[in-house]
């Protein structure tokens, strides 16, 4: 680690604090995300070995954020510099390119602060577009990302990039499906199928976080903000309807199934106004109750609301 | 329409890469109801297949498969191929009989410890997938002559991470070696190992696997529901045999009723 000057913590990943930095030797910036290996009974946790491991498998993407290199350290503890024999502390740094902001940050940055404006159409235009192509990529490769939020997209703001970021939750899926953990992907941005308990779930979920980010980036707050898992599941119903058996065959049957109130699904226009027709319908097809039903990110990205995009940049 | 030649080709060459075994079970495709007729051997692997057989059938009913699970694009078995490495180990253990004999224990108690969990055989697959790179990397081949005991740790670490990648559930270090080995490691010794691995292995934890394949063939073929689940079993089953080094022991697939299905493929137009 003596190639890296630490300049300052800027904030947290899935299991470790994150620095910005600079590579001695060039000059450039990176991110230093740092994890302790001192749980001795579970050795290097899951996180980091599926993080490292996928990111090598989708580093042709230029929509993922670019790993550098890994680097383990023995620690010497300040107590036991002048000890003959010290016990060491192994710490793993996961060194990554560095871009100087998250969507969070630039969504909030413009809703409250000096100048509240709405993010330009074209900008949030571009911004879905590369992030469905990061989806996409990730998806072909076999890797659900399962934690896509607007903290994990980290953009240069000068260039207009989105990189997705922080795949500590991700992991590589096979068909056909098998049991996975139950609670992935943060609240605000979990499917439907994951809320009531499925554990056989698939692609569908990381396009359900993508529609949440995209409403996000329309109304520069959270489509469906709920602070329990319930909670979560009737500011669902209450937007798009309570699901039936027959625009969501086998709902009832999933296990964290229960008798809700019957609401009416409002209209999706109404609660992203500033939206034209052609992304309201975009939007609704990557919040379809039935998973199966859900576009893919390869669809999405030939979708007509991304026409009047110039895709020859990307 | 010709066909596409070239991809069908590959298909062939990719289906005679594997020992017959893999190939009888290919012949069973016509004739998956002599499948349940089968009896389990009652030997020492029974559990494992039983266990398989309970899963099997507890998950069918719940086992939601899309009809975009089942895409394929015309790339991805050139994509796997390019992936796939050579396994360079063979060489060496027909030079290196120790190494032989101790890799052959390692795989052994890797298969018992994933049966007494339940864990996915992908979870064993990529277990023996990380010990065999890790012993064909030089820097280990030395030390292993001396030190036997080496490849058993190595063995832990190969499955305790493999677990980590695949499993929701990881058991700790020591509840991990469960099964008879002359040595029982403490979880220093072991967390040690499993750095030694990752970094020898240049942390690629997600590698092309036989079980790549049979993905991509499931979905070619379009087998859907008890029967892709039977499909996936039945080669599941065929590839531990191959691991364990009894190639057939557990195999039931010897009904010569059974027929060549060449694999077809769509037309292309283009």
């Amino acid at each position: 680690m003596e190639k890296y000057e630490k300049l300052e913590k800027v904030g947290e990943g899935t299991y470790g604090k994150v620095y910005k930095a600079r590579e001695k030797a060039s000059g450039s910036l990176v991110a230093l995300k740092k994890t302790r290996l001192e749980m001795d009974e579970e050795g290097v946790p899951p996180t980091a070995l599926r993080e490292v491991s996928l990111l090598q498998l989708l580093s042709q993407s230029i929509y993922i954020v670019r790993l550098l290199s890994v680097e383990h350290v023995d620690k010497v503890p300040k107590s036991q510099k002048s000890s003959s024999n010290p016990l060491t502390k192994p710490i793993l740094y996961l060194v990554f390119e560095y871009l100087d902001t998250d969507l969070k940050k630039f969504i909030d940055s413009h809703r409250k602060g000096p100048n509240p404006r709405p993010l330009p159409p074209p900008l949030i235009q571009s911004f879905l577009f590369q992030l469905c192509k990061g989806v996409a990529h990730c998806h072909s490769h076999g890797v659900l990302h399962r934690d896509l939020k607007p903290q994990n997209l980290l953009l240069d703001q000068h260039k207009g990039i989105l990189k997705i970021a922080d795949l500590g939750l991700g992991r590589a899926f096979t068909v056909p499906l098998k049991s996975y953990t139950h609670e992935i992907v943060t609240l605000w941005y979990r499917a439907p199928e994951v809320l009531l308990g499925s554990t056989h779930y698939s692609t569908g979920v990381d396009i359900w976080s993508v529609g949440c980010i995209f409403a996000e980036m329309v109304r520069r707050q959270a489509l469906f903000p709920g602070d329990s898992e319930f909670q979560q599941l009737i500011h669902i119903f209450k937007m798009l309807g309570t699901p039936t058996e027959e625009n969501w065959p086998g709902v009832t049957s999933l296990r964290d199934w229960h008798v809700y109130p019957r609401w009416e699904p409002q209209s999706l226009a109404k609660n992203v106004p500033s939206l034209g027709p052609d992304g309201v319908d975009l939007l609704s097809k990557m919040l379809k109750y039935n998973p199966s039903e859900r576009i893919s990110a390869k669809a999405a990205l030939d979708h007509p609301y991304f026409d009047s995009l110039d895709k020859s940049q990307f | 329409m010709p066909l596409d030649h070239h991809l069908f080709l590959e298909e062939i060459k990719m289906a005679h890469r594997y020992p017959k075994p893999l190939l009888d079970t290919l012949y069973c495709l016509k004739d998956h109801i002599h499948w349940e007729e089968e009896q389990v051997e009652d030997d020492e692997y029974s559990s494992s297949t039983t266990t398989t057989i309970t899963n099997t059938n507890t998950d069918t009913s719940s086992v939601v498969f899309l009809e975009h699970d089942l895409f394929w694009d015309r790339e991805e078995l050139s994509s796997l191929l390019a992936k796939e490495h050579q396994n360079q180990l063979s060489n060496t253990l027909q030079k290196n009989l120790v190494l032989a004999s101790s890799r052959q224990e390692a795989v052994e108690w890797i298969l018992k410890v994933n049966a007494h969990y339940s864990f996915s055989t992908l979870t064993a697959v990529l277990a023996v997938n990380y010990l065999d790179r890790f012993l064909f990397s030089f820097r280990f081949q030395n030390d292993s002559n001396n030190n036997p005991w080496l490849t058993q740790l190595a063995a832990v670490a190969c499955l305790s991470l493999a677990a980590k990648v695949e499993e929701t559930h990881v058991p700790l270090f020591v509840d991990l070696q469960v099964e008879e080995s002359k040595y029982l490691f403490e979880a220093k010794a072991v967390n040690r190992m499993e750095i030694l691995v990752l970094s020898a292995l240049g942390w690629q934890m997600n590698p092309v696997t036989p079980l790549s394949f049979l993905d991509y063939i499931t979905r070619k073929l379009g087998l859907k529901g008890y029967l892709c689940l039977e499909f996936l079993r039945r080669c599941e089953t065929v590839l531990l045999s191959v691991f364990a080094g009894e190639g057939g022991r557990m195999l039931q697939a010897d009904d010569g009723g059974c027929v060549w299905v060449p694999m077809r493929r769509e037309n292309d137009p283009s």
